[in-house]
């Protein structure tokens, strides 16, 4: 669906096309190519290196480490289940700003979206602290409705880390989603509904499953987004929130370079993988073609 | 014309490069006699730097100080290691990260004769007479004598009752109820712990790390939040989220010395003494200058006007008389609370740290 969808254009564009307009094209994409040859490929060439120093032994201490496997399942557990907060929170709005007849109203909702965005994680990790703490105003609220007589624990713990990244991840979610869903042709959910079908059906039915490629990008991206967090499990979270981040860092402090990296490169091949089964499941091409809807 | 936009596009992402390549190499050729480049961990500390440090250096030799921050250990090494230096002078934030440096010949070591000849021309004294045992290593000075002591609330304990006296208190959950925060690493905790257990000072090494932990253990249901940062310990006890935590001298001093709160308590029985190092990048083009600069902070001018100002003062003697009262109190030198600080075992911690850290945080977040 996705390759035939792409297709035309690239045939559109490619009509009458040169040797020297390939060149040309080459030329356009060059840059592109050299900044990531110099600036992705080049240093994980030398992080690879780096961890391979003395043969295999960085990833072997890595493994057998129980701070780097517990900061590993703190990381997978975190950001699977930001992922579908995110998406559960995001869903409904990117549905109704897809389906406002205004416009205006809808661009000025976006905008109140892309405005969050700009702030940054620390100061927002700071903000849930003065929410959060124990004379936050949570707990002043719920001590002064009379719920509890005593502060409860709202902050450095897995509760906190949730609530942060939710917060800090949802604009991704919501912008994905956006435009993936804006490329979903309306008409076929109106021959659903002139053919018989009642709402919930017709949502269920035909706009859900047309949507899949946006949740699947939407979903791809905060996950692999949040398995980088640092700042809020450092601030907000309590010791079983260590994330890989963390342990890294912690490695650097030791000059542990090799290790550092042996646990880089674990997670990129952990999230490699996760990407490679997101796309046998939907196909990268339709990830991306509902993107670029946008 | 569609040449000219490609050689254009080549030129542009050429010239993008370089510079991207030029602010990283463009410094280290910079070896020049009227500019030292300092490395500092920024904030409050680096602030005064300024004040007290690089412009007195400026009146009398010239030198300009570009300032780097932070300093990071990590930063050091790969400079090191790709022959690229961009500091003369870093600040290096524990003993054992120091002795680490000098073991993976990070630093310079340190010529005496040209030290001592620094000294005089900035009228800081004497190498053998005027300054403090050991606060001149082979390798580097001291900075900032530093410990790690406890902080309590007095809002919770106040003048008129019990009050916490040692760190031992972090145990003592009956006579002072409520949370506590400590340091989410081994190196600030270990010889706490190992005190409240009875352990003698000068039994203490080579810790007992499993007995520390043991002790930590009772320690950890009462455990808030384990800290990370050194702004974090004053911010934790002002919210009210911890009673007591243990935190560096300078905080509390900053807070209420400077800012004049009144809550904060501070108890120094059974801390840990230790200190941060200024050293020389190894291969450094700016040797004599960086020579000038630690000279110069070595004045007992600059140790004062620190201490006056952060509660950290420098390795030399002749501070006493221009230290104000009110800040004697929170400095880690002065001989009250020195006596009853646990000197921290650098030669240990380099040998067994790595291994101690990995254990410890295996224990925080089991």
């Amino acid at each position: 669906m996705g390759r035939t969808a792409t297709m035309p254009r690239a045939q559109g564009q490619g009509r009458g096309l040169r040797l020297g307009a390939a060149a040309g094209q080459l030329a356009l994409a060059l840059p592109a190519l050299t900044l990531v040859a110099l600036l992705v490929l080049a240093p994980l060439a030398r992080i690879v290196g780096t961890s391979l120093e003395d043969g295999a032994g960085a990833y072997g201490d890595v493994l057998a480490s129980g701070s780097f496997r517990a900061s590993l399942r703190a990381t997978l557990e975190l950001s699977a289940l930001v992922t579908v907060l995110c998406l559960v929170l995001a869903y409904p709005l990117a549905y109704l700003l897809n389906s406002m007849r205004s416009r205006r109203v809808a661009h000025a909702l976006l905008l109140g979206v892309i405005v969050c965005l700009w702030i940054s994680a620390l100061v927002r990790t700071y903000a849930w602290t003065i929410i959060l703490g124990r004379n936050g105003l949570v707990n002043e609220l719920i001590m002064a409705v009379g719920i509890r007589d005593e502060p409860a624990s709202l902050i450095f713990n897995r509760f906190a880390v949730v609530v942060g990244m939710t917060h800090y991840l949802l604009p991704f979610m919501i912008l994905t989603l956006y435009a993936g869903m804006s490329g979903i042709d309306r008409r076929l959910v109106q021959a659903a509904r002139t053919l018989g079908a009642g709402g919930l059906r017709s949502f269920v039915s035909v706009f859900l499953p047309l949507s899949r490629p946006a949740i699947f990008a939407g979903c791809t991206m905060v996950f692999v987004v949040a398995t980088g967090f640092f700042v809020m499990p450092a601030l907000l979270g309590g010791p079983q929130d260590a994330t890989l981040s963390v342990y890294i860092e912690r490695q650097l402090f030791h000059l542990e370079f090799g290790n550092a990296s042996a646990a880089a490169l674990i997670m990129l091949a952990i999230v490699s993988a996760i990407f490679l089964v997101a796309d046998r499941v939907v196909g990268l091409d339709r990830l991306f073609s509902a993107t670029r809807a946008g | 014309m569609r040449n000219r936009w490609l050689s254009r596009w080549i030129v542009g992402v050429a010239s993008c490069l370089c510079a991207a390549a030029g602010y990283g190499c463009g410094e280290a050729s910079s070896g020049s006699d009227d500019v030292v480049r300092i490395a500092g961990f920024g904030g409050d500390v680096t602030a005064t730097y300024k004040d007290v440090w690089w412009e007195p250096l400026q009146e009398r030799t010239g030198l300009a100080v570009r300032e780097h921050a932070p300093a990071d250990f990590t930063k050091l090494k790969t400079q090191v290691d790709a022959g690229n230096i961009i500091w003369d002078v870093t600040e290096i934030a524990t003993t054992g990260q120091y002795l680490q440096a000098i073991e993976g010949g990070l630093v310079e070591q340190l010529d005496r004769e040209l030290l001592q000849r620094e000294l005089e021309a900035a009228n800081a004294g004497d190498l053998k007479r005027d300054f403090i045992e050991g606060s001149v290593g082979t390798h580097g000075i001291w900075n900032t004598p530093y410990a790690t002591i406890l902080m309590f609330d007095k809002r919770k304990f106040p003048d008129s009752g019990p009050q916490p006296s040692s760190l031992d208190d972090l145990w003592n959950f009956e006579r002072f109820p409520g949370k506590r925060c400590i340091n989410s690493t081994a190196v600030y905790n270990l010889e706490i712990a190992l005190r409240a257990d009875g352990v003698p000072r000068e039994e203490l090494y080579p810790l007992d790390v499993e007995r520390a932990l043991r002790k930590l253990d009772e320690l950890k249901p009462h455990v808030a939040k384990f800290w990370a940062v050194g702004s974090e310990p004053v911010q934790l006890v002002s919210d009210g989220e911890c009673v007591m935590s243990t935190v560096w001298n300078g905080r509390p001093f900053a807070r209420s010395v400077l800012e004049g709160v009144d809550y904060l308590g501070l108890a120094w029985e059974n801390g840990i003494f230790e200190t941060s190092w200024l050293a020389i990048p190894k291969g450094t083009p700016n040797r004599a200058a960086a020579y000038k600069a630690l000279a110069q902070y070595m004045t007992p001018e600059t140790g004062a006007g620190m201490a006056n100002a952060t509660g950290y003062p420098n390795g030399s003697k002749r501070l006493e008389s221009l230290i104000e009262p009110e800040a004697k109190p929170f400095l880690a030198t002065n001989v009250d609370n020195l006596a009853t600080l646990t000197p921290q075992d650098a030669s240990w911690w380099l040998e067994n740290g790595p291994e101690a850290e990995e254990t410890f945080a295996e224990w925080v977040g089991g």
